[in-house]
């Protein structure tokens, strides 16, 4: 069992509600959440679900309701300049929009320069450009790049130079919140196998973010679903999409399409209705669950240990439902 | 077989720029029958929304169509400007990405509705706040008073693209066009979409384009696929001998290129480079096509009929 680098416990975040007396919105209601040094973690679910929250949590650019955020044995709370300094050195971050997340005035050299010149001051010019070529190189680009512009790059290079970026400080921890959705297929692919190499190759503990499990699944050792602000399961990747035991995951895996129309799913056309208020005590997935008993109405299940994962779930598993556009076998 | 619906020969649409004109659009063809639904696939610049606003007359100013698309017979290109307006929303309705976008955020959702069947059909209000009810049901809105009633922001964003296409299938068109209708959505959200999509045809609207850049989306729904690679067709055929048959190196470096949840143990291969066409004559595919021959460059790529309903744009003619 490899040592845990990251440990999130309890994890609430509100944000302020859409009008001064609109009640706060709970975009993370109570998680916990280990990464093991060298796993890729994928954390999926929906628009609201929270889960680019829970980044932002862990990298301190959002304010924590409760709950606390321990990083190499260190919890984040208490730790002084000194120790968000080695913090922000050892975690670098790849956004989704790579034209965003690059100053436009920069150039790539530059770009790729600022980290070391803020956490590494003792290096000299000459060994500045060696390390900024290497990790170029890493990424498939090359010297010819150095002097262009974000403008001067298309998407897909644009995200090159932001995970080189992230490189140059060689970091412990990567988190990727959606960073090829924004691009082609064919750019998307290209990005997905240089992570996959780079993590390979440079033992990168990764936290990613996707809505796509079909991209979580080629990349991700581990898995977390998110539903509403909460963990619903988390599992190896391999269990969880063979063997997935909430049924909001079963739902998910089974709208998931599939390029091959000899897999059809037939997606059923099943009706939309308003939301309901927000659930009083029990699950958070009752009013969607085609499981859901009384008991999942009143009493909110707890993350309970299950195979090689967790499920918050008192009817776990496989059972006799199909879920929503579950694959007709 | 069925009924020709639409007929596109030869469509062309090029769009001023500051270097000069772009053809977005080249001499592209395909052909839709009634009750089919065929899928335009590509990456960004491959033609395929210039294709769709073609249809409807939508292009942007300065831009020239050329060629030939005929609906039920009757030619859609060239029409002036007043046709074209009782033909959209009629008999060619469209479904965009972004409902939020689509939608007026200060009208209520029945106003929405009732204003295009008053614009077509000259319904009384009553009738027509009738006949929309009825679409909410529909297209899955079953609460379709309070939906009536409501503004778009009041809806979800699965709530609102079906009140988008609830307004597309108002007039029963004979062609429906989506253009990415499930991208910005969640993936449930999306299958909601599609099994509404596939349950509607017929009953509800003759044919249908669908426009997207997902293969999977493609593989769930579509009767026959067209894929486009720098504004020029490269391959049309039924889905199944596409996804398992396909003739263009693009069409086979496309599928190899997805992660697939059914296949996590075959990597992906990606296909190098980046989107673009580069200028010539020849396939704009070239820079990038593992498989390119030296005609490439200079001679536009054959017309192959690999079976029936199978055609291939290439220069390598041989089974691959």
């Amino acid at each position: 069992m490899s040592a845990r680098l990251v440990d999130i416990r309890d994890l609430v975040v509100e944000y302020p509600g859409g009008s001064p007396r609109a009640p706060r919105v709970r975009a993370v209601a109570g998680v916990s959440l280990g990464i093991d040094e060298g796993v890729t973690l994928g954390i999926v679910g929906e628009s609201g679900s929270g889960k680019s929250t829970l980044a932002r949590a862990l990298l301190g650019l959002v304010d924590i309701q409760s709950g606390q955020v321990e990083y190499g044995g260190m919890p984040m709370a208490a730790a002084g300049r000194a120790g968000w300094r080695r913090f922000r050195r050892e975690v670098q971050v790849v956004f989704q929009d790579p034209a965003a997340s690059l100053d436009p005035r920069m150039s790539v050299a530059r770009i790729l320069a600022e980290p070391l010149l803020v956490h590494r001051p003792e290096l000299g010019a000459g060994q500045i450009r060696e390390i900024t070529l290497a990790r170029l190189g890493n990424v498939g680009l090359d010297e010819s790049h150095l002097r262009r512009l974000p403008r001067q790059l298309s998407g897909g290079e644009c995200q090159r130079v932001a995970i080189a970026r992230a490189l140059v400080l060689e970091p412990r921890l990567l988190i990727c919140d959606e960073p090829v959705s924004a691009l082609d297929i064919s750019i998307q692919a290209q990005i997905l196998a240089l992570l996959r190499e780079l993590q390979q190759r440079l033992g990168l503990t990764v936290m990613f973010i996707a809505h796509d499990l079909s991209v979580v699944r080629y990349l991700c050792k581990r898995v977390a679903v998110m539903y509403r602000g909460s963990l619903v399961e988390t599992a190896n990747a391999d269990t969880l999409f063979r063997d997935p035991q909430h049924p909001y995951t079963r739902a998910l895996l089974g709208s998931v399409p599939v390029a091959d129309p000899r897999q059809r799913r037939n997606f059923a056309a099943t009706a939309a209705t308003f939301s309901a208020a927000a659930a009083g005590s029990g699950c958070i997935y009752a009013d969607r669950c085609p499981r859901a008993q009384e008991r999942c109405r009143t009493e909110s299940p707890s993350l309970e240990r299950s195979g090689d994962g967790d499920v918050a779930c008192f009817f776990p598993g496989a059972g006799g439902d199909l879920a929503d556009g579950e694959r007709q076998r | 077989m069925s009924e020709l619906l639409l007929e596109v020969e030869d469509l062309g649409v090029s769009l001023p720029t500051s270097s000069g004109q772009l053809h977005a659009v080249d001499s592209l063809g395909f052909s839709l029958r009634e009750g089919e639904l065929l899928g335009i696939v590509g990456e960004s610049g491959s033609g395929k929304t210039q294709t769709a606003l073609a249809l409807m007359g939508l292009t942007p100013a300065g831009s020239r169509v050329s060629g030939s698309a005929r609906l039920d017979g009757e030619e859609l290109i060239g029409r002036p400007e007043a046709e074209l307006n009782d033909l959209r929303g009629d008999r060619i309705a469209m479904v965009f990405q972004d409902p939020q976008a689509a939608l007026n955020p200060y009208l209520r959702i029945g106003v929405q509705l009732t204003e295009v069947l008053e614009q077509h059909r000259e319904l009384d209000a009553v009738t027509a706040a009738k006949r929309a009810t009825e679409m909410l049901q529909a297209v899955g809105l079953d609460d379709s008073e309070r939906c009536m009633r409501s503004y778009p922001h009041q809806l979800s964003g699965g709530m609102r693209q079906r009140v988008t296409i609830a307004i597309a299938l108002l007039c029963r068109p004979r062609l429906l066009i989506a253009d990415e209708p499930t991208t910005a959505l969640d993936v449930t959200v999306q299958a909601q979409i599609l099994g509404l999509l596939r349950v509607l045809k017929g009953s509800h609207y003759g044919a249908g384009l669908l426009i997207t850049h997902d293969l999977a989306v493609v593989a769930e729904i579509c009767d026959r696929v067209l894929v486009m690679y720098g504004g020029k067709p490269m391959e049309l055929a039924a889905v199944d001998r596409l996804f398992h048959n396909g003739h263009h190196p693009y069409t086979r470096a496309l599928l190899r290129s997805l992660p697939r949840l059914d296949r996590p143990e075959s990597g992906l291969v990606p296909i190098p480079g980046q989107p673009g066409r580069p200028t010539g004559a020849g396939c704009p595919f070239r820079p990038r096509c593992a498989e390119r021959l030296e005609q490439c460059a200079a001679v536009v790529p054959p017309r192959l009929d690999i079976a029936p309903g199978h055609l291939s744009y290439c220069h390598r003619s041989g089974p691959n």
